[in-house]
């Protein structure tokens, strides 16, 4: 039985959300654009400033917040189970036990690929946590975990 | 195909009468609220009459081909279902996975000995299988293969000496209802006012169904003015709801008879059968091993009455929509037998004894604040945007006291080796049991309100719950006390094996 120590999540995570804030917050500003060149008709270089000022504040708002939730982000395996910590304000702490995983999912996205994450989904038999998800993984880190968890499953007897 | 789609054992047709059954719950479902709407006049496009006769023509096809095609058969581990015309489903439930078997018998069916049966696995949110509908006999045999695989299990799984005594007790009611408590369940639930409200707010759709319904109301209290000879709109008015909830308690006390009508609930071995109903006639079999989560209920009107109601959770996520349920454990009794119930049902479970721990002290403080916050915000906006009297609502502030100073008197926590209780509410009071082979998850909750007052809350997850319902979340606790708790918990239940 493999155990360790709450870890942050990988550090490639942190780039991908930073990419994400930037390209996110850039989808918003689109409508601030159209609502000052279009509808208060500004000339388009002060339409193009507000637009741009108004992305550097919600990106830098956002890489803050986000960042702040990657920091706060740490799981661990424990010997009883899996241990989820997280959230900014409303801080929550999860605890799986191993004998409770139903079955586990591994998921990468396009973008995860590319740096090389994955997102490792636990499904046990409750209702609010039917599912718990695990974002950020190094690949083989979540095959890791998969596989520690699959193999305590094994030793119950349903 | 191949060999598995070919029965092992003779298979098994639905009862001749099997299409008249299906037909009435395609009308129910289906044709019903056609007709209502076509008569209401709601929508125009029903106006013609032949559209509801070509669905109904359609409808009564389509039940006796389902019929038809409709086999079933039972093998030595599993029961195997064959459906469906065009796309043909094969469905295994093998009898260990089976949560419970629910049996329907209403009139109809008695008149042609059958009975409707609906298989529950812990999957989804609708039945396994139902089965609708085969005879008498049948429903017996299926009964006895499942009874008697599950049999086979519990000897070899755990030959405990509590296998040995619950012989003795088989088969002997462990709960009985009485007519006077059915007539106080009638009292206490008020059923009748659930379809009057659904009238009513149907009528509010549309403006021409909203004049008549006033209209409606406006002869009504016409009407009582020539037997009271009283003058005056708003008296009669009175009366007139005065009389309408006498009518919704009379016909309230009529639905809880119809419906609660000899409920026994008996222990049998390793699982519960309750049955009940007078014109239609619910049977259910629940093993007491799938017991997920045991709910003692108690509002205001139960403490009225000095009763409780007893419920449970299984895993299946049937719902009144979607099939035939069984929640009740004991629909009335009083607060004494409780526990003594519980513990016939679950020997390791023991109220009585428990030590129950209340939250923090703090937190009537923080629920008063809490309420209070919630009331301002809803009071200023009734403010601004209606009228300023709302300010009157302010006058209700030392009742938010008296509900947090409640609240948090009652609210408490108890635990021991086998369960974990929490138990709240102010009018309706509620106390939920979990089995710590039961719990899915264990949550800890930290809000900033919560990091400030060294507070933090344990949310416990089980298989089947009802998000709705009152569930095992327990909020401000003190922090060292929360961390004790959580500890001992998560400790206990990776010790612990959950079967289904």
């Amino acid at each position: 039985m493999k155990i360790f120590e709450r870890r942050a999540l990988a550090p490639e995570y942190r780039q991908l959300l930073r990419l994400l804030t930037w390209l996110w917050t850039g989808l918003i500003t689109i409508p601030v654009f159209i609502l000052t060149y279009f509808a208060i008709d500004l000339v388009w270089y002060s339409a193009l400033v507000i637009t741009f000022c108004t992305w550097l504040l919600l990106a830098l708002l956002l890489k803050a917040y986000v960042m702040a939730w990657y920091k706060k982000y740490q799981y661990a395996l424990s010997k009883e189970g899996l241990i989820i910590n997280k959230g900014v304000f409303w801080q929550q702490l999860i605890i799986i036990p191993r004998n409770r995983v139903q079955h586990t999912d591994i998921t990468t996205g396009p973008l995860e690929r590319r740096y090389n994450l994955a997102k490792l989904v636990v499904h046990t038999a409750g209702t609010r946590d039917a599912s718990v998800t695990l974002n950020g993984l190094p690949e083989k880190t979540a095959a890791d975990l998969r596989k520690e968890l699959i193999i305590s499953i094994q030793d119950d007897s349903v | 195909m191949s060999q598995t789609f070919e029965p092992q054992t003779e298979y098994k047709k639905l009862h001749p009468s099997s299409p008249l059954f299906i037909l009435v719950d395609a009308i129910i479902k289906i044709i019903f609220p056609l007709v209502i709407t076509y008569f209401l006049g709601g929508t125009s496009y029903l106006k013609e009459g032949w559209v509801i006769g070509i669905i109904a023509f359609l409808a009564s096809i389509g039940t006796v081909a389902q019929y038809w095609f409709y086999h079933y058969w039972l093998e030595p581990d599993r029961i195997v279902i064959k459906s469906g015309i065009i796309f043909k489903s094969l469905r295994q439930v093998p009898y260990e996975r089976i949560q419970n078997i629910n049996i329907k018998n209403t009139i109809l069916h008695q008149l042609f000995k059958v009975a409707t049966v609906q298989i529950e696995s812990a999957s989804g949110s609708k039945p396994e299988a139902v089965i609708r509908v085969i005879s008498l006999t049948q429903v017996k045999e299926l009964q006895n293969a499942i009874k008697q695989k599950t049999k086979d299990i519990s000897v070899t799984k755990d030959v405990t000496s509590d296998h040995l005594d619950s012989n003795q007790h088989a088969s002997l009611p462990l709960y009985q209802i009485t007519k006077a408590d059915i007539t106080r369940y009638g009292c206490i639930h008020w059923q009748a006012l659930v379809p009057l409200a659904a009238v009513f707010g149907f009528a509010m759709q549309t403006d021409s169904m909203r004049e008549r319904m006033t209209n409606f109301i406006l002869s009504m209290v016409f009407y009582i003015r020539n037997y009271t000879a009283l003058e005056g709109k708003l008296l009669n008015g009175i009366i007139l709801v005065i009389l309408l909830l006498i009518a919704a308690w009379l016909v309230s006390m009529v639905i809880a008879h119809l419906k609660l009508h000899g409920f026994t609930l008996t222990k049998n071995e390793h699982k519960l059968h309750a049955e009940m109903g007078l014109l239609t006639r619910i049977t259910a079999d629940i093993p007491i091993k799938r017991i997920q989560l045991i709910r003692i209920r108690e509002s205001f009107m139960h403490r009225l009455f000095k009763r409780q109601t007893l419920t449970m959770e299984t895993a299946g996520g049937v719902t009144q929509q979607t099939g035939i349920v069984m929640r009740w454990l004991v629909p009335l009794a009083k607060p004494e037998d409780i526990s003594p119930l519980i513990n016939k049902i679950e020997a390791k479970i023991n109220l009585a004894d428990m030590n129950w721990q209340n939250l923090s002290v703090k937190a009537w403080r923080r629920l008063f604040k809490k309420t209070s916050a919630l009331n301002l915000c809803i009071i200023a906006i009734l403010c601004l945007s209606w009228t300023t009297q709302a300010a009157w609502l302010l006058l209700t502030v030392p009742l938010w006291y008296g509900y947090a100073r409640t609240w948090a008197r009652h609210a408490a926590y108890a635990f021991d080796d086998h369960m974990i209780a929490y138990r709240s509410g102010v009018l309706f009071r509620n106390t939920s049991i979990v089995k710590i082979n039961k719990i899915q998850t264990i949550r800890l909750l930290e809000s900033p309100f919560d990091r400030r007052n060294h507070h933090g809350s344990l949310v416990v997850d089980t298989a089947g719950s009802n998000i709705a319902l009152h569930h095992i979340s327990i909020p401000y606790l003190e922090k060292d006390q929360l961390l004790k708790l959580h500890n001992q918990l998560t400790h206990q239940v990776s010790q612990s094996t959950f079967v289904w």
